[in-house]
């Protein structure tokens, strides 16, 4: 299993295409590290124009920690796509490109080739989760310093000491990888039924959104909704962020993601089991 | 002998389309089985059921007397494959693709095995080179460099000749044949090209609509009295009449001033020959067509 | 007679309220002399801010004061917070340093002890603060209480506890409650994860909310002679 794995892994890290993601996303965060440089004081003074009538705020505000913040909530939608990028690929990809009807001649089970190919994105996702807390987090410290973080929610301002954070981003970074494992096997599942890449990431990329917008959308209806789309928990690394930390609410989201997680790949397995493969 | 691969009452349906009925064969240790079929006839539909990638509606496969299904896929450790196109893994080179599907082959496969393979099929100099660089030929030797490197001891090969040049044909022919003789392995070929599998196949098995129509030895199959002779002659405007009295007439099927066509046996054609000579006719040529393809296509004309 | 009994009294009250008024008068000039006998100071504090929509772990930091009204809290390179800008921790906002205009209230009893208090009126008209009245502890020369109440950002109250540097009118505690607005953002700005656990709302919606923040002083350096760049 470990060098079905291996081969797996090396298959995916041998594609030029797979490094688009780490490419992507080290330029979104330097893109975001370089606008807060020149224009970061304005849009913090924009964000905390509410509070600042009542208190005043001094000290290094816009350090490494808060622009790490800012990047990993502006690729909140984003890196669940570049995901998608492999996990669609993962099953429709081979079928497209005619290598899935040669490996499936070989003494492995298709139960055995999901997980394969599952783990193999969860790698993938934990690489890119790694590479964003480098770009992100990392590069944010070594140009802005680090300091105390502001954190803005709707009615509620948080700060949190400098001594407090890091712990807070290795927990926030774990989550987020436990979100994109739900991610990964979305995409494997939506792409055992395909016969090329391009549907089931594209498939894959407007759940995200639409059920992304669905979790933001403050209107009574959604709000029935809400607490069962796996979107509104994958944001659940937040909560590392706030004050006290809602361990149970995470503890919750973690369990939501996980089940939708397990889910999708039963049915992978199942599907992909009865599936005559014609291509 | 040892029935290396033995179906029974095969049989699948795609929506209302009955693609294959009620098939059973058995392929014994040594033979070169050819798969023949029009297109459509459900020949790659009966490869893929064998192989696993379509499941039957009913009917059973047997390995090496070992009962293959969705549950049990350890068989296919001695067997290897092509299906159709030589598709693989264009991004890398010929030897990450051969390391690929040997770890795919659960078994420990050493690198020199690989060049081994390599050396059969010969590419062995272009193993490093990316698959996107090689000709369809190469890549089909590839993949059955893929489908030789766990050494197993039937091979499927499903059109392994599609696209391929004629020079291309012959020399994977010539490999096939190889491996039959040489490397003794059991060989299930499916083609559409009669007279490629009428030169390698020891046995056949007729497909037409799904359903098996003929199955034996290829020497028994064809009929040596009924190879199509096809002489071409300079122009002789009274050919009709002068080889009305021959003794070889009643197998003239078609007769023109510059050709004649008749079925007869092969041995018969040196005398045509030298009575038309005889008979001041310049012969320009003679060719007498594969008489399998004729029994096939009198087998499967509708 | 009675007129002039009438005359007598009136002299009397008038005497009277002369000499209380003359009273409250030293006495704001004598907190004025002891207050501004310190001309900076620096101070470590622990801040702690509660603050119904703010979320905030107990702060500590240095706190720089200069005379008459430079302040500025260090956090060793963290975030500091202080109350709007508009109402400076200085004592200049319970002793304005400029012409005002002082009203006794008379005596009372605060938190068990005999105190004076007094209106202070800023006579500038350009001033923030309508008007600041202090509890002063007369034995002891200190304000213990103060409220301000300032023109465009509601009022503001503080306790003052004094101990070691009561001889300089310093306090060791001071706890401010203050009048707060409504904080609210966007949630389709600020993506909040909905953690099942929100602020908890506040019963008196209509009401102006109340914030407290309550600075501990652990120890003062008292005329250091601090120079202007550290409060740049």
């Amino acid at each position: 299993m470990i060098k079905l794995l291996y081969i797996e892994l090396y298959k995916i890290f041998r594609r030029p295409r797979t490094y688009i993601s780490f490419g992507m996303v080290a330029a979104i965060a330097l893109l975001i590290q370089f606008a807060m440089t020149s224009g970061g004081k304005d849009f913090l003074a924009f964000g905390m124009q509410g509070i600042s009538e009542q208190f005043t705020f001094e000290g290094k505000i816009l350090n490494g920690y808060l622009v790490a913040y800012i990047i990993l909530q502006s690729l909140l939608i984003h890196i669940p796509l570049l995901i998608a990028l492999v996990g669609g690929d993962a099953l429709a990809g081979e079928a497209n490109m005619g290598t899935l009807r040669l490996v499936l001649t070989r003494p492995i089970s298709r139960a055995q080739l999901v997980l394969i190919k599952f783990c193999a994105g969860i790698i993938y996702a934990l690489a890119l989760i790694i590479w964003l807390a480098v770009v992100a987090l990392f590069m944010s410290l070594l140009f802005f310093g680090a300091g105390d973080m502001i954190n803005m929610k709707s009615d509620t301002f948080i700060l949190l000491l400098k001594d407090d954070i890091m712990w807070r981003y290795f927990l926030a970074f774990g989550f987020a990888a436990v979100a994109m494992t739900t991610i990964v096997s979305l995409s494997i599942f939506l792409s055992a039924f395909a016969e090329n890449a391009i549907g089931p990431i594209m498939t894959t990329m407007a759940i995200v959104v639409v059920l992304t917008i669905l979790s933001n959308l403050e209107l009574p209806l959604f709000n029935l909704v809400k607490p069962y789309l796996f979107t509104t928990h994958m944001i659940g690394w937040k909560g590392f962020f706030d004050d006290p930390v809602p361990y149970k609410a995470i503890g919750r989201s973690a369990l939501v993601l996980f089940s939708y997680t397990v889910g999708f790949l039963v049915l992978t397995i199942t599907y992909f089991n009865k599936k005559d493969i014609k291509s | 002998m040892e029935p290396i691969l033995q179906a029974s009452g095969l049989s699948k349906t795609f929506k209302t389309h009955k693609a294959v009925q009620d098939i059973d064969f058995t392929i014994e240790r040594g033979q070169v089985y050819g798969l023949l079929g029009q297109n459509g006839a459900g020949k790659s539909t009966l490869i893929r059921m064998l192989l696993g990638l379509i499941f039957p509606d009913c009917g059973t496969i047997r390995y090496f007397g070992e009962e293959f299904h969705t549950r049990n896929r350890q068989p296919l450790r001695h067997v290897g494959a092509i299906i159709e196109r030589p598709d693989m893994y264009n991004y890398l080179s010929g030897l990450d693709n051969l390391k690929i599907f040997a770890a795919l082959s659960r078994q420990a496969i050493p690198i020199k095995r690989m060049y081994e393979v390599l050396e059969i099929v010969g590419l062995s100099g272009r193993e490093k080179d990316k698959v996107k660089a090689y000709s369809l030929g190469m890549k089909q030797r590839l993949g059955l460099a893929i489908a030789l490197i766990h050494n197993p001891e039937l091979l499927i090969l499903d059109e392994p000749t599609n696209g391929m040049d004629p020079q291309g044909i012959s020399d994977m022919r010539e490999l096939i044949l190889r491996l039959s003789r040489e490397e003794k392995k059991t060989i299930l070929l499916s083609s559409h090209l009669l007279h490629e599998v009428e030169q390698i196949a020891t046995h056949t098995l007729i497909l037409h609509k799904g359903r098996k129509i003929k199955e034996g030895c290829v020497k028994d199959i064809i009929n040596p009295d009924e190879n199509i002779v096809e002489i071409d002659l300079l122009p002789y405007p009274a050919l009709v009449d002068d080889i009305r009295q021959a003794p070889w007439f009643g197998h003239v099927t078609h007769c023109t001033p510059t050709k004649i066509t008749l079925t007869i046996h092969k041995d018969h054609i040196p005398d045509i020959n030298n009575h038309l000579v005889a008979m001041g006719v310049r012969v320009t040529g003679i060719n007498a067509k594969n008489s399998l393809e004729h029994y096939f296509l009198n087998l499967t004309n509708d | 007679m009675r007129k002039y009994r009438i005359c007598c009294l009136a002299v009397a009250m008038l005497a009277s309220t002369l000499s209380r008024a003359q009273t409250a008068d030293e006495l704001f000039a004598s907190l004025r002399t002891k207050i501004l006998q310190v001309t900076d100071y620096e101070a470590r504090v622990n801040m702690k801010i509660d603050v119904t929509y703010m979320r905030v772990p107990l702060l500590k930091g240095t706190l720089y004061f200069k005379a008459p009204d430079k302040m500025k809290l260090e956090r060793n390179g963290g975030v500091s917070i202080l109350p709007r800008k508009n109402v400076k921790l200085t004592l200049s906002n319970l002793i304005p340093t400029g012409k005002v205009t002082i009203i006794d209230m008379g005596a009372a009893a605060y938190n068990g002890k005999k105190v004076r208090i007094l209106k202070v009126v800023p006579d500038d008209e350009k001033s923030t603060i309508v008007l600041t009245k202090i509890w002063v502890d007369e034995a002891r020369l200190l304000v213990v209480h103060a409220e301000t109440t300032t023109y465009s950002d509601g009022s503001l109250v503080m306790d003052l506890d004094y101990d070691k540097y009561a001889a300089y009118a310093l306090p060791d505690r001071i706890k401010i409650f203050m009048d707060l607005k409504d904080y609210k953002l966007p949630k389709s700005v600020t993506m909040d994860y909905d953690n099942a656990t929100p602020t908890p709302p506040d019963p008196k919606q209509d009401k102006p909310k109340k914030g407290t923040i309550e600075i501990k002083y652990l120890d003062y350096k008292i005329n250091q002679g601090l120079p202007d760049s550290r409060f740049e």
